[in-house]
Order: structure tokens, then sequence, then C-alpha cells
């Protein structure tokens, strides 16, 4: 009795790895080799495509990267888009999150409405941005009435980029208030007393308490957050093709270009290592940053 | 001592998968074995990639008429949009696993993929069929004298008209053998949409090469590519800009509408909004049941240049991976070469649509019902006039690159990006694309 109470407190090797195996085998397999695969791919020359001839080149596909200055300005482009997109589509989903938990009418029915756009794949909602935005659409039909004119959105490289990043924060912002509405939930209404009895205003208890011990999910949304946006792709795909004049080609759409427009994976992986290097960095930095003091 | 345990678990499973995956990765060799077609049908499934709507444009109808006289063979067809067809092919081809047997090939393509090994040398099996097919086909499908691909369509570029939207705005209807220019036609179709027409003029395919190319061309600014090994691009000179300078005034005019894609202008000119549509003769079957009074003329050219119209078309090729080559080619010699008088299956059963690149299919596709009847006599009249434009899309092994980014420079100048800037931008990109084929 005793060494069977012993042992399913102290679990054997085997037992660790009954439980941690298949994740561990998963991450390997799905996450890990597709990686090194990449990163071995991106050494090899086949001007031909993967059916051709291979020729070992060492790191000759990120030298010719880094000094085309049309990659130069994707780079900037896909950092430009990430400072912009995540700390918008978190203050956002972070915004709503505290609005549908105030005591309203019909809590159920907002947060619904909220969160219905993350539900519909995200091709289908780009097809419909697609038509909303159209200069016919319905958009630039209220845009008129309200006497500001129709506007170019997805065929203006000024405004395509930020056309997207509507389009995919219209669909994201619901899927990540989820996570901040759990995380709000989770945080005692003893907490909040205490701090109304000490004369906290609203401002000062969503600044001293609600953000701290949000802490814990706002980290979870925040590196979520970006490393879906630095893969976002389908709205490039279905609405821009990367333009006009490539304002809409970021890494990831990139990727795809040279991968299988141009039949050419070896630069693709070169891109796709250059992409996970970036995202682990300010992954990292994010990391850093909401460090836990204590 | 703990904490080492998994890592090195990890490490050691790293490895292991990375072998497998070196080991995966060789195995699926083409064959290259020799083969010929052979004289009783196998059993077998070949599953065959295209670009025509299966329903609209009778694909299915074809592959029922193959599997009844072939009944052990089996087609599936899979219908990929245009635009998604060489990712679809380029991913599945270089798999190496086989599938799909058959696919179809846009002809200028054929140097670029067979060079990249995407083609089975098809000359033991087919080239003895070569007399059947116009020249230009075979040639069209040939690489380093080897055929790579069985011809199944040519095209050519036609001026179709609204008779209704050209007589209420006073617009004389052009005779099957005259040949407006551009600036006319922007003018009729700025006057018809005065006249009430939605649209004054729909290219079939806005920001495609194969369309556009005869303007440039037409203004002595050559085809956008040179050099003995033509991969050297050629789009910053002045006929190419005056050509998209004029392209860009069709959309900033508001003659062409903006937003209108390929998959979209047939269907508007055969509701009656468009006063005129520059498109191929796939045209006349969506015309087909349409309640538009048409009639069709020559391609447009420019005032007093000479005269280019489009040309080419979609071969069928075969994957070097196919497990079933024998029974992909019985199809493709049923559908493409074989048939009494030379009327191949693709011909009898599809009757509208796309040109046939055979010599005796082409005689008999004029005189099937969609080009008898009146409007239909003046597309055939056209037909026979333009065999003497007929400007092919240049031969190169770089036409992947440059498809893809003169048709986002088109696309920038429809929608406004200055021409002299866009054909300098795509001049730069397609030469560090082309780099490459040059070390």
């Amino acid at each position: 009795m005793t060494t069977r109470r012993r042992s399913a407190l102290r679990p054997g090797l085997l037992t660790i790895l009954g439980f941690v195996g298949p994740a561990i085998v998963l991450i390997v397999v799905l996450r890990l080799m597709p990686f090194g695969q990449a990163i071995s791919s991106s050494l090899y020359f086949a001007p031909f495509g993967p059916l051709g001839s291979v020729e070992f080149i060492g790191l000759a596909n990120y030298v010719d990267l880094f000094t085309i200055p049309e990659f130069q300005q994707t780079i900037l482009r896909t950092l430009l888009f990430a400072v912009v997109i995540n700390p918008l589509q978190i203050g956002l989903a972070l915004l709503v999150a505290l609005l549908v938990r105030q005591r309203i009418y019909g809590k159920a029915f907002w947060r619904l409405l909220v969160f219905i756009p993350t539900t519909i794949p995200l091709v289908g909602a780009s097809i419909a941005a697609g038509i909303a935005l159209r200069s016919d659409g319905p958009i630039n039909a209220l845009l008129g009435l309200v006497g500001i004119g129709s506007q170019p959105f997805l065929t203006s490289p000024d405004q395509a980029l930020w056309s997207i990043i509507a389009i995919a924060s219209w669909v994201g912002i619901g899927y990540w208030m989820v996570f901040l509405v759990a995380g709000l939930d989770d945080i005692g209404g003893d907490v909040y007393e205490a701090a109304k009895i000490d004369g906290a205003g609203t401002l000062r208890q969503f600044f001293s308490i609600t953000l701290p011990l949000l802490k814990r999910p706002l980290l979870f949304v925040l590196v979520a957050d970006t490393v879906v946006n630095f893969a976002l792709f389908v709205p490039m795909q279905v609405l821009t093709g990367g333009g006009p004049e490539s304002s809409t080609t970021l890494l990831m759409y990139d990727i795809y270009r040279q991968t299988y427009q141009y039949s050419n994976p070896n630069m693709g992986a070169a891109e796709t290592v250059i992409l996970t290097a970036l995202m682990l960095t300010i992954v990292a930095i994010q990391f850093r940053l909401m460090k836990e003091k204590n | 001592m703990k904490k080492s345990i998994p890592l090195t678990i990890v490490a050691a499973a790293g490895a292991v998968s990375l072998l497998l995956s070196g080991c995966s990765a060789q195995s699926g060799e083409s064959s290259g074995e020799a083969w010929t077609i052979p004289t009783e049908d196998p059993t077998a499934t070949i599953s065959f990639v295209g670009i025509n709507d299966p329903v609209k444009q009778n694909i299915n109808e074809i592959i029922a008429a193959f599997e009844d006289e072939h009944p052990t063979i089996t087609v599936k067809y899979e219908y990929v949009p245009f635009n998604d067809l060489n990712t679809v092919v380029d991913s599945r081809v270089s798999n190496k696993q086989g599938s799909p047997d058959l696919f179809y090939v846009d002809q200028p393509r054929v140097a670029a993929l067979a060079q990249r090994g995407y083609l089975e040398d098809l000359t033991p099996q087919f080239s003895t069929y070569n007399d059947l097919f116009f020249p230009a086909a075979v040639e069209a499908d040939s690489y380093n004298d080897k055929i790579y691909a069985v011809p199944m369509g040519s095209s050519t570029t036609v001026l179709f008209y609204n008779k209704e939207l050209l007589a209420a705005a006073g617009i004389p209807a052009p005779a099957p053998d005259e040949r407006l220019t551009w600036e006319q036609i922007k003018e009729y179709g700025a006057k018809a949409q005065a006249a009430g027409a939605e649209y004054g003029l729909l290219l079939q395919q806005p920001d495609r090469y194969y369309q556009l190319q005869s303007m440039p061309e037409a203004l002595g600014g050559g085809s956008g590519i040179t050099g003995t090994d033509m991969l050297t691009p050629a789009l910053d000179n002045k006929g190419w800009l005056e050509a998209m300078e004029f392209y860009q005034s069709l959309f900033a005019d508001g003659v062409v509408p903006q937003g209108v894609n390929s998959e979209q202008t047939d269907a508007a000119f055969a509701s009656g909004k468009a006063a005129f549509e520059v498109a191929t003769t796939d045209l006349v079957g969506v015309l087909d049941g349409s309640s538009v009074d048409w009639g069709a003329s020559l391609q447009p050219t420019f005032k007093g240049a000479e005269a280019y119209s489009g040309t080419g078309g979609f071969a069928v090729g075969m994957n070097p991976f196919s497990k079933n080559k024998e029974a992909a080619a019985i199809f493709l010699q049923w559908m493409l070469v074989d048939g009494a008088d030379g009327v191949t299956g693709y011909a009898k059963y599809r009757p509208g649509g796309v040109l046939p690149p055979q010599r005796k299919a082409l005689d008999f596709y004029l005189t099937q019902p969609d080009f008898t009847t009146p409007s239909g006599k003046e597309v055939a009249q056209v037909i026979k006039e333009q065999t003497d434009t007929a400007l092919p899309r240049p031969a190169t092994v770089g036409y992947l690159e440059f498809e893809e980014i003169t048709g986002r420079m088109f696309s920038d100048i429809s929608n406004g990006t200055d021409s002299a800037t866009a054909l300098k931008t795509a001049e730069r990109e397609l030469d560090t694309a082309w780099a490459k084929y040059k070390k």
C-alpha cells in the first residue's frame, strides 16, 4: 500500500512521458521539424524550383534579401503593421470587455454581437469586407450621406493597409475579448469593494486593480495576438494581392509569393526564418515588459 | 539531472524526425521510364485539374462521353480558379505524389514549367500527331524541341458591341472587317454612357498581360522582354508609357469600370450593361441565351498603328510523377487528338468557346450553331481575318514572374499609380526576380 501511494505521489519517468510525451511529439513534428527544414532549405539555391538542381549556398539567400530595397520595405511595413494592429486590437478588446461587463440591458446580446464576426471564417469575412469597401459599396454610400465622399480604401496605396487593419480587427476583437472577459471575471468583487471604501475612483480602480490583476490573461492575449497578426495572410490574398504598389505586401504574403508564385521555396524559407526570428524577438520583449515583479 | 532527461529526448526525437523527413523527400522520384500509349485500356482513375467550369463549360459532358467509350477509366475533374491554377499545380506536382495526373497549362508557361520538371516529356507518345495541329500551337507547347503539352485551345481577341446601346447613342455599328481605333472606342464608350449605358467598355481580363500586350506592341514598345535569353525586362520605354497612360485614362475617365474583375466582365456584357467588350471568343458561349443583340469586329488598335490580336491558349500537360500515365494519355488522345475527320472529343462536346488548335476541328467548330447565327457569323469572319495579326506572348523561362509582376503593375496603373513609376518599379522587380536565372 505504502509503495503504491508513494509512486502515485512521485511519478516515474514513464508516467511523465505518458502525459507529456504526446505533446512533445506534436511540438517536434508540427513545429520544430518544419522550422528545421525551413532553416536547412534557406541555405540552398534551386533556380528552377524544388524539382530542379540544388546547390548549397550558405547564407547567400539572406544576403540577397537584405540588399533588395523592396524586401527592406516589406520588413519595415510588417513592423509598422505589428506596432499598430496589436495595441489597437488589444486596447479595443479590453474596452469592449469592460463595456460588456457593465450592468447594461441585454448584456448577453451585446457580447454575442461583438463575438459573431469571429465565428465567420476569415475568407468569408474578407470577401464581405471587400464588397462593403468597394467604390459602389455600402460604406462609401454611408460616407456619401454624411458628406465625406467616396474613399478608395483597398485600391489606394495610402489606405489599403489601414483597411486591412480594420478588417482584421473587426474579426479579431471579439475573439480576444472573450479571454479578457474571463480574466476580469476572475478578479474578486471584494478587492473593488475595499478600494471603494478607501475612496478610489473608477480610473484609479482600473489602473491600480484591474490592469495589474489582469496581467496574466493580457500577456497571453498580447503574445497570441502578435503571433496571429504576423502570420496574417488571408485578407491580402483575397482582397489586395499585396498591392496597390506593394502597400499590403507583408512578410507572410511575400513568403507565399516567393514559394508558390515564383516557385522559389528556398527564398521563401529564408523569409520564413526571418519572420520567425522577428516574431520571437518581439514576443521575448513582451515577456520581459510584462514580467511579474515578484 | 532530472531536467536534462526530457531535453535529451526532445533532441533525439528531433534528430530522428529530421532524418525521417530527409528520407521521405528522396522517395517518389519521377520514374523517367519509357512508356507507350497502350492499345487496350487499363483500369485506372485519373485526376485532372482545370480552370473551366465543369457544368457551364461542358467539361462534365466531355468526361461523361469519354467514360462511355472507355468504361475502365474514370476521370476526376477538379475545378480551380484561373488565378489559383499555378499555385495549385506548383504545390501538388512538387510533392511528387503523382496527383493530379493531368492539368491545364497556359502556353507561355510551358518553357518555365518544363525547365522546372513539372511536365512529362510527351514527344515519344504525341509527336506523331504534330501535323494535325496548327504549327504555332505545337511550337508554343514545345521547349528545347520536345513536346511538353498537348494543345487544347487557341484564342483570338475580338471587339464585341451591343447594337442597341450603340444605336441609342447614334454610333454606327462597325462592320466585321472594320477595325475601330482605341481612341474611337473611348469616345464612343463615353457617348454610349451619356446615352444610358452603364459601362462604355469592358476589357475581359482587365489586368492581364494576355489582354493588354497588343497595346504597347502597337505603339512600338515591344513585348516587355528582350535579350537572347529573354530574361531582360524592357518596360521602361516610350511605347509602353504611352500605352499605359491611355489604359489608365480609360479607368480615370470612367469608360472602363474599376472593380469589375475578369470573372465578372463577360456576365456584365451579356446582361446588357456595356457598349463594348474586347474579349476572347469565349464570350460567344456566354452570349448564347442572352437577350443582348450583339455584333463583332476586329480587335482595335491605336490610330495609325500596327494591328495585333491576342492569341495562344491552354494546353494539357502531364505530371511527370503520375502513376497513371498510360490511362491519362488515352484520355488526352481521345479529347485532343482522335476523332472522325479530326473532330476531337473536346471539339465535339464543347462547341462554343475556345477555338480549337487542330486544323479540321476549327472548320467543324465554325459550323456550330453558335457561329451560324447572324452575330456568330461575324465572329467567324473576324476569327478568319485575325490569323494574320495573331501575336503570341513571349516564351521565356521567367514567364511565371513576368505574368505576376506585370499583373500587379496593370492593376496599380488602373488604380491611378503614375504609369512611369509603375513601369520602372516593375522593371526593377523583374530584374530582382530573374537574377536567380543568371547566376
